[in-house]
């Protein structure tokens, strides 16, 4: 298989990918480093896997495979302290946001800082055509643990939005 | 608010945009890894014409040796040196010469003894 063809069948589940990414790891740069690793071993094993009907599936296990090596690896430790350091840097916090009442941005940190499976679970939900099976495979949770966490996800945004909101 | 309300601002929090120009980025490090493994094949027909064509120098040169050996053993077989030759000759001859004279003898022996035999008989006729 050629560059062409390879790009042709693999890039345009690109967007795709970079969501799964970003709603396992939290963070836009270590989910574009991701999916570049992830299409570096696509391309090195293309010819053995140019057998498989299901290439979108393949890809996704392959991007949640990676992520989790990177969420256990000390890069994704390093990812997490220079988050914080930047908001803490730049005086960010969900408060600071009530105040300018930001709805968006502020449901968004809100998410950013749920316990890690509630976050990749809501995240996942969020994206278009992912369904809770697809939640259940990537998480590797069942599917009443996913419903559970949904909820409990969905209760602690509401509830954290209304008592920042009502400071407002 | 109600939650209807409330779940749409969470959907449309939870949309995540895709960073500008990663796909540019993605096709740019693709075609990098084509390019590499272009190279790298290259390298490598390199490396194995150059060790054939290593074997196949080395495989001659042992032939060669090989000849030239086995040429300098035959040519021992002459003499370079004329006064080496001449003394070799001179033992090759006398040797020759000892065999022949012990052949000689052997027939004069023969002989007498020949000459016994038609002295016996020919008295025995004159009977």
């Amino acid at each position: 298989m050629d560059a062409e063809s390879f790009k042709q069948l693999y890039l345009p589940l690109h967007p795709r990918l970079y969501r799964i990414a970003y709603a396992l790891t939290g963070n836009s740069q270590d989910a574009e480093d991701i999916l570049q690793d992830a299409y570096c071993k696509l391309w090195s094993k293309r010819k053995e896997i140019s057998e498989i009907r299901n290439t979108e599936a393949f890809c996704v296990t392959l991007v949640k495979n990676l992520c989790y090596d990177f969420l256990r690896s000390p890069r994704s430790r390093q990812s997490e302290e220079i988050v914080e350091s930047l908001s803490m840097a730049t005086g960010a916090s969900p408060e600071t946001e009530a105040i300018e009442q930001d709805e968006i941005r502020l449901i968004q940190q809100l998410i950013d800082k749920l316990p890690e499976n509630q976050r990749q679970v809501i995240r996942l939900k969020g994206i278009k055509d992912c369904s809770l099976e697809e939640i259940e495979e990537i998480t590797g949770l069942s599917a009443v643990n996913v419903r559970v966490l949904l909820s409990r996800a969905r209760k602690i945004i509401r509830e954290q939005y209304f008592k920042l909101a009502s400071y407002g | 608010m109600d939650d209807k309300e409330f779940d749409s601002m969470i959907d449309e929090a939870l949309n995540i945009p895709v960073p500008e120009g990663l796909a540019e980025r993605l096709e740019q490090h693709i075609d990098k890894l084509a390019e590499n493994e272009k190279k790298q094949k290259r390298h490598r027909l390199t490396y194995w014409a150059t060790s054939a064509a290593a074997v196949i120098l080395l495989t001659i040169g042992i032939f060669i040796g090989t000849d030239l050996q086995a040429n300098q053993a035959r040519m021992a077989d002459t003499y370079t040196d004329p006064a080496e030759a001449a003394i070799a000759a001179e033992k090759v001859l006398a040797f020759m010469s000892t065999q022949l004279n012990k052949g000689l003898d052997q027939v004069e022996n023969a002989g007498q003894e020949m000459e016994k035999v038609n002295q016996i008989l020919d008295k025995h006729f004159k009977e």
